[in-house]
């Protein structure tokens, strides 16, 4: 079936057209202004993903914390009690949270260092 | 080598840029437009709907999933969108009795379509081809003129392998149909 050799000729001596010499960097524009749309779109629909979820967020706090104060409406006369043996244990946590800062802000200095050389 | 670079082309567009889309342009704004030309009846749309197709591409290369090759699924775009402009514009196709494509020999097909030593028959032969529809010269344009495989123009037509054979076996007869009808 695909011999056809006269269906062949007649089908490639038919007009091709051709394309503008500036086709492509006509094209080119185009396809970048619609890259900067798209982002402006991604960015828009990222700030109302955000908003929605942070009103979402302040209205449950609010309503949760009128249901909480509704139904408790009387604090403990004082809630931080300090036991002289838990008391103890805070320095160590302090030194383990300080710990963990140091290596955390370590981290993100030889990150950014290793970023800086990569790109150089 | 080709398909890797089209993936990393991908890629990098996929991740915000755009200067790598340059490469598709140069590699298929002319193939896409040479079969736009040839199956949409109003040339000067062929332009405008090349670009369209790229745009298309462009919009949603996200969808891209590499089940077939890029230039398959370009050709795909391509074919849809003229579909899609051929149909707003509710073009007309000659429409030929069942019964008479059936009745055409197979014989006398396969030496009418080899047949291209005789000028006359030739232009009556591309006469014939400006009365098929859409799809039947989709069909023949990217199985005989880009030389697709069964495969890929089923893929770009979205038919079965075998759907595809048994229409190109009736546009052969068809193509003869109109030829020996307009004879008459």
């Amino acid at each position: 079936m695909n011999q056809d050799t006269a269906l062949k000729k007649v089908l490639q001596s038919r007009e091709k057209g051709d394309l503008p010499y500036d086709f492509e960097s006509r094209l080119m524009r185009t396809i970048q202004a619609e890259a900067v749309k798209k982002k402006m779109r991604s960015a828009v629909l990222n700030l109302c993903l955000v908003s929605m979820v942070s009103l979402t967020m302040i209205a449950g706090t609010i309503l949760g914390l009128k249901y909480y104060l509704l139904v408790h409406f009387s604090l403990p006369e004082n809630p931080f009690k300090f036991l002289s043996d838990s008391a103890s244990l805070f320095g160590f946590f302090f030194y383990i949270a300080f710990l963990v800062l140091i290596l955390l802000g370590l981290d993100m200095y030889f990150r950014k260092l290793k970023q800086k050389s990569e790109a150089s | 080598m080709e398909q890797q670079n089209e993936m990393e082309c991908i890629r990098r567009i996929l991740e915000g840029e755009t200067e790598p889309f340059s490469y598709f342009l140069q590699r298929y704004s002319r193939p896409i437009h040479s079969m736009i030309v040839r199956i949409v009846p109003c040339r000067e749309d062929a332009e405008e709907l090349t670009q369209d197709t790229f745009i298309k591409a462009f919009k949603k290369l996200d969808t891209y999933k590499g089940d077939c090759s890029f230039s398959t699924w370009l050709y795909r775009i391509a074919y849809n969108t003229a579909v899609s402009a051929t149909r707003k514009r509710r073009m007309w196709f000659p429409v030929l009795d069942e019964k008479k494509i059936e009745n055409v020999p197979d014989e006398a097909v396969d030496a009418f379509l080899n047949n291209e030593e005789d000028e006359v028959l030739l232009q009556k032969l591309e006469q014939a081809i400006e009365l098929l529809n859409m799809e039947e010269r989709a069909l023949i344009t990217l199985y005989y003129t880009d030389e697709k495989s069964i495969i890929e123009v089923a893929s770009i037509l979205q038919l079965t392998s075998e759907n595809v054979k048994v229409k190109l076996y009736r546009v052969r007869k068809k193509i003869y149909a109109l030829v020996k009808n307009e004879k008459r």
